[in-house]
């Protein structure tokens, strides 16, 4: 039922939620403040919290944001001098009880940013006006693969950049002013070069002497991922896929491409955030105002032109054609902290652009209990699909937000009841509309998830249910669920015979859990990873209703001896994880692992006080780990390291302007634990081939010698240009090699053309269906992580293979898929048997196996997996085992790179497969041994429904205006990024000493001999000459 | 920490990195708050960095004790750097350098550090093998460690620092 009136008519207690959701404000008198901070009390904490000692704070009695020095970025980018921290002000601060969730916010000039040289306080905010804090600096490349850009059109050497953050007493806002600076002598035109001058830069591209560039300033604001960006109009909370679709509608350069907005903001727990501009004469999208048609432009109206993970560009002014010496450009922005909905951003707004509003207030409640229900209100447009803005409900329903005068419909938006509205109303200026609102409760389902002993155990509950049929084969965003509204996904089978789709994944880690789900007719999947069979069992619940289900599990084959384990995992202290480190540990006891390395980016994660917290050590063990997450050179992790406490990111570490033995370095000594027999770190090169972020694609490595270079033509363009990016920087030097990061089937293998070949025009040389797309020099366009393994062997070197999930959350990233199956030794696979050291000791000897689900064992002559035989005709042991879920249909067996078996696996043995094989090498060689099937892993795992977020988008957007097709040699033909997901198991080698010389002779020539000789092992030198060479830096 | 063993000394490199907490905050609060000495003072007690510098040398020598036969030694010499830790970070670390002279006709030099469970330790051995540390080789790192003896490998007394620097030159 829903009723609405004018304001007397209120009931009393709705009157009286109302006062107080509208009386946030305190007695405090209003001040500001800007200081350098020097206690810890003055930190703000939370989340996402970063600031340290040294670092700026600027508060007042509403707000308080934390300007991060100057030096190397301590959070997602390269430098200092970004607002780092941001939050309300809260009672009882401390700097640890915060909410920062704010991953970080820095100006950017197309693609350049300031790289700091002076972070001062301007005016420390006692005279009672604003305080102020100014970030100065020249150019910095935040991604130097864009180089040729930044140095074409905005030529960074001749400016001086400056950020102004003031913030003024009683304002939940931070004006934000940038100004740059021409310090040459000459005209600084902007663009800097005609755009066919861009061609004597390297990028000869078509259609330059066609081109008419302009060079968009604004903001690169990375929300934290507990933060649900959105920008009013058709977006809503669907930006990065509007962005993306976008693309497609734009009308070409000058304008940018992306989404035009009103402002930009987001909602969190307790806390958004939002960006907003005066109206101003450089106002970019109104310097376009044609070329964006068909979309709005206002005065004050910001660009979208990319998001990718956490970061969203807001480009928001277009600078004078050309800047007289010594003349400034400055630019304003205004950086709004709301309570954690859009709509306490946007009051803000609407105040910032003088916009007349009235209120719109109210509350929700639960139908059957009638108490408050916290949730979200999607407010919408009077007609057609545009969303105006969102807000929340507190713990008592109640809601209060403003808007400006109109007719309007609002929709309840709460993913565990049904769907509420839409219903119509209208705000007058100036005056109070009131609604109260009931919703429809929830159901409830409780599980006991047993092991085959009748015990309590962790498991996975997963509720599937079916769509209409007469949906089949839509995209399920377009009936499923709306993200535009901010609901939450649901994944389906990807299959457009199929109906199902997963409403809820819930870990049970104590194998006990309680969840509330919407009303209706549902399988509950319960799992515990794939050494136990999936069960599954129907309920038909309605609202209010309870369903109460015990489950026990069979076990799908026995792993004496091994522990699962996954060795790269991110959690809440990742800036795009929004996984509370419980409910991480949780979802990875629910998937049966074992044994865990927690590695977050750039920040050392301890579960262990959270396993003893939620009483898992029975279930599970962790180590804390890193991963050393470089912008353009890749990511790395170590594992076990030292965990300091003290220290926001726990450890010190830096990784700008590094070369990757640095970083290996870093890993393996400087973090390295230090009580007595520690273990040395593993260094792990993570997802090699994973596009940008892939090691050995940023180091151009060749596929068929595994030596790095430096990419032909256009690509060679897009390249970091860094010492520590020229190719004899490249290091060889890890320990172990992520052949499977998570789902990722599709860089497992190196690319073939589809047999038959779609029709279409591609490039010289022509691809060949079935075969390997190759570029002009016969070199794989896209190589696979295994076949770039095989190389590294075929070496002579000996990275252990290793299965991780990269897990950032739980539904689309299980954790535990992929994972390493360790060798811990006989009857020590339960917790408190084995050891950190086992483990280790487990992957340095290679005693690893691969998988997403099946279990795949090697033997040669008896020897396991990372064993050296000798003999010229050893016997190889295969097995596979998998559960109902993960059935096999295809083995290979690999001897030296060469597929030397591969044979199909009957169906009666999919799920327990046996076979003997004699080997004939006729030289030192290797063997491993893979296993694969065909069919959908659904619903135990989601599928490859949507591409993964890529770096590639920004050089997507730049797509949409220049031809970079040069970039993309194989003319489109490339591997599919959204697929079903399916069995996949590989073992690590066994080496084969043929000859049986006792020397193992590799096929390849080694890499050059590097330094393997750790500083830690070394011989300390001469300490005086130590001493003196040391640079006090301090002054 | 190093202990780097020469025919006539023994020389101490000590890198002292500032606890976390509030003993931090007060290390920095009292690097950064500026010329609190009283009007007309100069040198180095009006300098911070200078006063930071005596400050963490303090701090970083503090635990550590060195006597031979059982006699505290005095240094004889002193040296101090600050740096940032890693480069360009805001934290600041102390390397100190400090010399004892060791006396003839000793026969074992103690090395007793009270915060051992913070500290990583190594020695080095620039006195041509004339002493040993039982149970520890020189050049590996050990952490825990709370006191160790350097004994003259021969058992005997160490010989005069003249005698041993001939010795060790030959």
């Amino acid at each position: 039922m829903i009723r609405r009136g004018a304001l007397p008519a209120l009931a009393g207690p709705v009157a009286l939620s109302v006062l107080a959701v509208a009386a946030c404000s305190t007695d405090v008198a209003p001040r500001a403040r800007a200081d350098r901070i020097s206690t810890r009390e003055q930190l703000i904490g939370g989340p996402k919290a970063l600031g340290e000692i040294g670092d700026f704070l600027l508060e007042n009695d509403r707000i308080h944001v934390i300007i991060e020095d100057k030096g190397p970025g301590r959070g997602t980018t390269l430098f200092g001098g970004s607002l780092l921290d941001a939050d309300l002000v809260r009672p009882n601060a401390d700097g640890v009880r915060g909410n920062d969730q704010l991953s970080e916010l820095l100006p950017t000039f197309l693609f350049e940013v300031i790289e700091p040289t002076q972070v001062t306080v301007v005016s420390d905010g006692s005279d009672g006006g604003p305080a102020s804090v100014a970030v100065r600096g020249v150019g910095g490349d935040l991604i130097q693969s864009l180089a040729v850009l930044n140095t074409g059109l905005v030529f960074p050497p001749a400016l001086e950049f400056e950020q102004l953050y003031s913030l003024a007493p009683g304002k939940s806002y931070v004006e934000i002013t940038t100004t740059i600076t021409n310090t040459s002598d000459g005209q600084h035109p902007l663009p800097f070069v005609d755009p066919p001058a861009l061609a004597d830069l390297g990028l000869d591209v078509p259609g330059l002497d066609q081109l008419e560039l302009s060079v968009p300033f604004g903001h690169l604001l990375l929300f934290g991922q507990e933060q649900t960006a959105f920008a009013p109009g058709k977006a809503g909370f669907n930006l990065r896929f509007a962005v993306e679709d976008s693309y497609a509608e734009s009308s070409g350069f000058p304008a940018f491409p992306g989404i035009v907005a009103d402002f930009l903001a987001s909602r969190g727990s307790g806390v958004s955030y939002g960006v907003t501009v005066p109206p101003q004469p450089s106002n970019y999208p109104s310097a376009f105002r044609e070329l964006y048609q068909p979309q709005a432009v206002k005065p004050t109206s910001v660009l979208l032109p990319f998001v990718y993970s956490a970061l969203t560009g807001v480009y928001t002014a277009k600078p004078p054609s050309v800047l007289e010496p010594g003349a400034s450009f400055s630019y304003t922005t205004f950086f709004i902290i709301g309570r954690g909905d859009v709509a306490s951003v946007a009051d803000v707004v609407y105040r910032l652009q003088s916009t007349p509003t009235g209120v719109l207030a109210g509350r929700l409640l639960d139908a059957q209990s009638e108490q408050g229900v916290a949730t979200s209100l999607l407010i919408l447009a009077a007609t057609g699909d545009d969303i105006v803005s969102q807000v929340q409900s507190d713990d008592r329903g109640a809601f209060h937000m403003t808007l400006p005068p109109g007719d309007y419909r609002y929709r309840v938006i709460d993913d565990d009841r049904p769907p509420a509205g839409p219903v119509g109303f209208t705000v007058r200026e100036g005056q109070t509309t009131s609604v109260q609102i009931q919703v429809a409760a929830p159901a409830r389902l409780a599980v006991i998830a047993r092991d085959e002993t009748g015990q309590p155990v962790p498991a996975r509950v997963t509720v599937v249910g079916d769509f209409d049929p007469a949906d089949a084969g839509r995209d399920p965003r377009d009936f499923l669920y709306s993200l535009a509204a901010g609901e939450r996904t649901r994944a389906t089978a990807f299959d457009s015979t199929s109906t199902r789709y997963i409403e809820r994944m819930v870990p049970a880690p104590t194998g006990r859990v309680e969840a509330e789900i919407r009303p209706g007719h549902w399988d509950v999947v319960v799992t515990r990873g794939p050494e136990y069979q999936a069960a599954t069992r129907s309920i038909d619940v309605a609202s209010g209703a309870f369903a109460a289900l015990d489950v026990t599990l069979e076990r799908a084959y026995a792993t004496d001896g091994w522990i699962a384990g996954d060795f790269h995992l991110h959690s809440i202290n990742s800036p795009d994880s929004e996984l509370a480190l419980p409910d991480r540990v949780a979802s990875l006891a629910a998937e049966g692992l074992e044994f865990a390395a927690a590695t977050d980016h750039n920040f050392i994660t301890d579960y262990g006080p959270t396993i003893a917290r939620l009483g898992l050590e029975r279930f599970i063990s962790a180590v804390p780990g890193l991963e050393m997450t470089t912008f353009e050179m890749g990511h790395f992790n170590g594992y076990p390291l030292r965990f300091d406490p003290g220290r926001t990111r726990g450890g010190v570490f830096d990784w700008t302007g590094r070369t990757p033995q640095e970083l290996f370095d870093q890993l393996r000594v400087d973090l390295a634990p230090t009580e007595e027999g520690a273990e040395q770190p593993i260094v792990q090169v993570n997802h090699p081939r994973d596009g940008f972020l892939g090691y050995f694609n940023a180091y151009a490595v060749d596929p068929d010698t595994g030596d790095p270079g430096i990419p032909p033509g256009l690509r060679g363009v897009f390249t970091p240009y860094g010492d520590e990016f020229q190719p004899d920087a490249f290091s060889w030097d890890f320990d172990a090699y992520e052949l499977a990061n998570g789902k990722r089937l599709e860089i497992l293998h190196t690319f073939r053309a589809p047999d038959p070949l779609p029709p279409g025009d591609y490039p010289d040389p022509q691809p060949v269906a079935g075969e390997i797309v190759v570029d002009a020099e016969g070199k794989a366009l896209f190589p696979g992580q295994v076949e770039d393994w095989f190389v590294l062997l075929d070496r002579g070197l000996r990275p252990t293979a290793m299965g991780n999930s990269d897990s950032h959350g739980i539904l689309f990233e299980e954790p535990g898929f992929a994972r390493s199956m360790v060798w811990v030794g006989e009857g020590k696979d339960a917790q408190g048997a084995f050891t950190t050291h086992d483990v280790m000791a487990g992957i340095r000897a290679h005693h690893v196996i691969v998988t997403n689900g099946p279990f795949i064992e090697l033997t040669v002559e008896d020897q396991p997996a990372g064993s050296d035989v000798s003999g010229g005709a050893p016997i190889a042991k295969v097995r596979v085992r998998a559960p109902d879920w993960a059935k096999v249909d295809r083995l290979r067996l690999y001897l030296g790179g060469q597929i030397v078996s591969d044979e199909p696996i009957p169906p009666e043995s999919a799920t327990d497969y046996e076979v003997v094989f004699t080997l004939t090498p006729d030289r030192d060689d290797w063997v491993v041994a893979e296993a694969t099937g065909s069919a959908s892993m659904f619903p135990v795992l989601s599928m490859r429904e949507f591409e993964s977020l890529d770096a590639d988008v920004i050089l997507r957007a730049l797509g949409a205006g220049i031809d970079l097709s040069a970039l993309n040699p194989s003319g489109g033909l490339k591997p599919a990024k959204t697929f079903v997901v399916t069995p996949y198991a590989i073992t690590n080698p066994v080496w084969i000493d043929a000859d049986g010389d006792g020397n193992w002779e590799p096929r390849l020539p080694p890499p050059p001999a590097r330094s393997r000789a750790h500083r830690d092992h070394a011989a300390p030198p001469d300490v005086r000459a130590v001493f003196d060479r040391l640079k006090e830096d301090v002054q | 920490m190093v202990a780097q063993v020469e025919p006539c000394q023994l020389v101490l490199l000590v890198a002292w990195f500032p606890p976390a907490g509030d003993e931090a905050d007060a290390l920095m609060t009292y690097a950064t708050m500026g010329n609190l000495a009283a009007p007309g003072t100069r040198g180095a007690a009006a300098d911070p960095t200078a006063r930071l510098r005596t400050l963490y040398a303090a701090r970083a020598l503090a635990p550590l004790s060195i006597r031979v036969d059982g006699q505290s030694m005095a240094a004889t010499s002193l040296e101090v750097k600050l740096v940032h830790d890693p480069p360009s970070s805001t934290r600041v670390a102390a390397v100190v350098l400090v010399t004892f002279d060791l006396p003839p006709g000793g026969r074992g030099v103690e090395i007793a550090n009270a915060d051992s469970h913070r500290t990583r330790f190594s020695w080095v051995d620039r006195s041509r093998g004339r002493f040993v540390v039982p149970g520890m080789h020189a050049g590996k790192w050990s952490s825990g460690v709370a006191s160790i003896l350097l004994q003259s490998r021969s058992g005997d007394s160490w010989p005069s620092c003249h005698a041993a620097s001939t010795a060790a030159s030959r």
